[in-house]
């Protein structure tokens, strides 16, 4: 009898687990979309970063609006690409979609060494979270050099190494840009993350860090570190003491934002694309949403599905542009 | 004023629901292949935005420690480690379970997961700002040091053929190989397969090696079973639950070094519970009396590594708290979790918030407690699993494998990869090879490589070696490595030395 038991409870085990990770099941139609039929969300970075924990943020107001569970899994490596192929391996039907990071997504495909043959194209936007620029901080109590101005002094001089996170992500970009403007050579020493690039600086391991502003601003709240200049057009609304670098007539103008937003395959029907799009919509300019970014230093910047195309489309051609400094050889 | 907050905090109905909740799903959760603690806390997560700060923190830390010592009961009773962490119990575990001895190993395990959680909720409530300050002073230099420091436990696990586990260890670090190049950025070895690019994921090669590659060979026996043969496993239970109470004093400095290496391993945010598992094994081994034990069933083996994973938990939630680091990859979620309560890491969480952090820590350290009652309570009745007939327990295995290598990922290439390396696993045991050495590799060798790969950039114009020996933990590490490959051959000659000596003092006198 007590056997049977333990067997029983062995099955519901397994039923659980089944439940648990039974979000692939192509949905066959009949009822509209969602039909109640879990969705999987590949979030192609480790769960914890920047990119996760604003993926999870989105969920639980989708699923509200979608009446049906967002199972997130991340399937990490190559920059993101390996979930994102995994993402366009799965059938056009909605019930897969996955969050797209600009600018690291081109990199994987503009570099030719790496034999990708999916772009942006093949790509159905549904809307953009977040906008979130590069800076570069640096320890506080760093004595070598104080701000931008010294630390390009200094680095002019002396073999100096930044973290990053990984080779074609923003923070690379970014790294290459700048060595280029400026006329220094950091050296990247790429992390799993920004957690990896921050332990190192604090370690003294590193000399300065690349990091977005939603990764450095509780850590500079902190006086953990030191952010001494940001990447962006405007001064950022969260921190807008940076001082930013195309206003200080440093050099050549650089920009560098990682978008985060969210896309499923294209060729997905359109009335399938409309719900998602509209339940992404609803949760993205929810208003406790939003507050909640903020404190985690994110700042959401809603862009629907055509908008946020054109603009990748733009960025795509801009990144293209980079070819030669980033060392893509054609 | 912090200590009426606190007490207000931990003290409701909210916090014990969220305990209960923590220490049985985590429990059952880390009971099953492949759903480990990881999954476990990312799937609870959206049921703590509603919920108080402090409950919700308090569910999330005790189904991880709960999780790790669930995935050693399924590694002792079956030879199925629910978790990675619990690769290094099954082995003497096991071992224990087929001499008849399963309950008397769930009982350790117990006793021991119940102290090296509750050991490292004392570290993370006493001393957990210092000892994250130290955790800094590591980074990929050392990270590569620990890792080969890791890879010497191959020549322990070997079993009786050093060759064979050295060959399996090589093996191993080739497969870790496997992947996404992270300096260059580019793939190896995926023969453009996109699924490689992340290369081969340790779960599902882990449950494949050991669970699969089990359910095989114990299926070679239900044939015979029937013809009469004796079954492997012996239908009584016998022993107590409890450890003896002169066991369990023989074996404090046993429980406290393994606490000690495991509050270590979970600080350093490149090292989780997988790795110190296996460290607090070794460790025991070489510290030992009775080291030919290890591998054939030792109690002192299963005080080791238990104590070390669950220790771990609370080591690698120091660091997530006082500085937002993750010690490990279910802390890293953990953090999500504390970060959507609006709890942001930093000296705050000690002076502002204290009040929410203290009760969190308590709560973690209540759970660890209540686990282990909990553990004692149910043995008795879990312990039955292992006589359950082979004929049955054969397929719910199988089936339990095939999802719960899905499930991580919703990949069926990780299920494939796991029948790969359960078949691999069933030929390598059935001709003499230890699977251990593989796992170890598997989770080592891309630490290694990218510590060592990092660590050069790092050097920058200096000489890597210069560099090495430039950083006094990494001299220490290195002097460690040296003692651990080269110490059991000096001891070996001591005491060949010594028993010649013996045996002629013998000889004397009977002369």
């Amino acid at each position: 009898m007590k056997k049977t038991v333990i067997v029983c409870v062995l099955l519901l085990g397994a039923l659980g687990a089944a439940f648990a990770g039974g979000g692939s099941e192509a949905g066959s139609s009949g009822a509209a979309f969602p039909a109640g039929k879990p969705i999987t969300l590949i979030c192609p970075w480790a769960p914890g970063g920047g990119s996760d924990i604003g993926a999870r943020m989105v969920v639980p107001y989708m699923e509200k609006k979608l009446g049906t569970t967002i199972n997130v899994i991340n399937p990490t490596g190559a920059s993101g690409w390996v979930g994102w192929e995994r993402m366009l391996s799965a059938p056009e039907d909605g019930y897969t979609f996955a969050m797209i990071n600009l600018p690291t997504i081109f990199s994987g495909y503009l570099d030719p060494a790496l034999g990708r043959t999916k772009t942006i194209d093949d790509f159905q936007m549904l809307g953009n979270h977040v906008t979130d620029f590069a800076t570069i901080a640096i320890r506080t109590d760093e004595t070598r050099f104080s701000d931008l101005k010294s630390f390009i002094a200094y680095a002019k001089t002396h073999p100096l190494t930044m973290t990053t996170t990984g080779v074609g992500t923003q923070q690379h970009i970014l790294l290459v840009l700048f060595n280029a403007a400026v006329g220094i050579n950091l050296t990247p020493v790429p992390g799993n993350g920004f957690k990896d690039s921050y332990a190192a600086l604090l370690g003294k391991h590193v000399d300065a860090v690349v990091g977005s502003v939603g990764e450095v601003l509780v850590p500079e709240k902190n006086k953990e570190l030191k952010t001494i200049v940001i990447f962006s057009e405007a001064p950022s609304r969260l921190m807008p003491h940076i001082p930013v670098w195309n206003k200080l007539g440093m050099g050549p103008n650089i920009v560098v934002s990682s978008q985060r937003a969210f896309a499923c395959k294209k060729g997905t029907p359109p009335e399938i694309v409309k719900v998602l799009a509209d339940a992404l919509k609803d949760a993205i300019t929810n208003a406790e949403q939003t507050s909640k970014m903020k404190e985690l230093g994110l700042d959401v910047d809603y862009m629907g599905p055509e908008d946020f195309a054109k603009h990748a489309k733009s960025e795509e051609g801009r990144i293209k542009g980079l070819s030669d400094v980033m060392g893509w050889k054609k | 004023m912090i200590i009426s907050e606190l007490i207000a905090n931990l003290v409701n109905i909210e916090t014990f629901i969220g305990i209960l909740v923590g220490v049985v799903g985590g429990m059952v959760i880390g009971a099953l292949p492949g759903l480990g603690a990881t999954m476990g806390i990312a799937l609870l997560i959206p049921i703590t935005f509603g919920m108080h700060p402090t409950a919700a923190l308090i569910m999330l830390s005790s189904l991880y420690t709960a999780a790790i010592y669930g995935g050693s009961i399924t590694a002792i009773l079956i030879h199925t480690p629910g978790t990675p962490a619990s690769a290094a119990t099954a082995m003497d575990g096991y071992a224990l379970t087929k001499q008849g001895k399963g309950l008397e190993a769930i009982g350790i395990s117990t006793f021991a997961s119940m102290t090296g959680g509750t050991l490292s909720a004392v570290a993370l409530f006493f001393i957990a700002p210092p000892l994250a300050r130290i955790s800094l002073m590591f980074n990929a230099p050392e990270y590569f040091l620990i890792a080969i420091f890791g890879l010497t436990i191959i020549g322990t696990l070997a079993g009786d053929n050093m060759l064979k586990g050295l060959i399996a260890g090589v093996a191993g670090l080739c497969i870790s190989f496997v992947g996404f190049d992270i300096t260059v950025g580019v793939p190896r070895f995926t023969y453009k397969i996109a699924e490689l690019e992340s290369g081969i994921q340790l779960v599902p090669a882990l449950i494949g090696l050991f669970s699969l590659s089990q359910v095989m060979i114990q299926a070679e026996s239900i044939e015979a079973i029937r013809r009469g043969g004796k079954a492997d496993i012996p239908k009584q239970l016998q022993g107590r639950v409890l450890p003896p109470f002169q066991e369990i004093v023989r074996e404090i400095p046993n429980l406290l070094r393994s606490s000690v290496i495991g509050i270590i391993v979970g600080i350093l945010p490149g090292a989780g519970g997988d790795i110190g598992g296996w460290l607090g094994y070794n460790e025991a081994k070489r510290w030992s009396k009775n080291r030919q034990e290890f591998g054939k069933g030792s109690r002192e083996a299963v005080y080791a590594s238990e104590a070390a994973n669950n220790a771990v938990t609370g080591g690698s939630i120091i660091p997530l708290i006082t500085l937002g680091i993750p010690g490990s990859s279910a802390a890293a979620v953990l953090l999500g979790g504390l970060m959507i309560q609006g709890l942001t890491p930093g000296h705050t969480m000690f002076t502002e918030k204290a009040g929410i952090t203290y009760a969190i820590i308590l709560g973690f350290l209540f759970a660890n407690i209540l686990m282990g009652l909990l553990g004692f309570l149910v043995a008795k009745r879990v312990a039955k699993v292992a006589n359950v007939p082979t004929g049955i327990l054969a397929p719910v295995i199988v089936v339990l494998s095939v999802v719960g290598a899905y499930a991580i990922n919703l990949s069926y290439f990780d299920a494939c990869v796991m029948v790969v390396f359960g078949l691999a696993g069933y030929f390598m045991r059935k001709t003499g090879f230890a699977t251990a050495p593989i796992v170890l590799a598997i989770i080592l060798g891309s630490m290694a490589e990218q510590g060592y790969k990092r660590a050069i950039l790092m050097a920058k114009d200096m000489n890597i070696y210069a560099y090495y020996f430039s950083r006094p933990i990494c001299v220490v590490l290195i002097l460690l490595i040296i003692l651990s490959l080269f110490a059991p051959l000096g001891l070996k000659a001591l005491e060949k030395k010594m028993h010649k000596t013996h045996s002629q003092a013998n000889k004397d006198s009977d002369d």
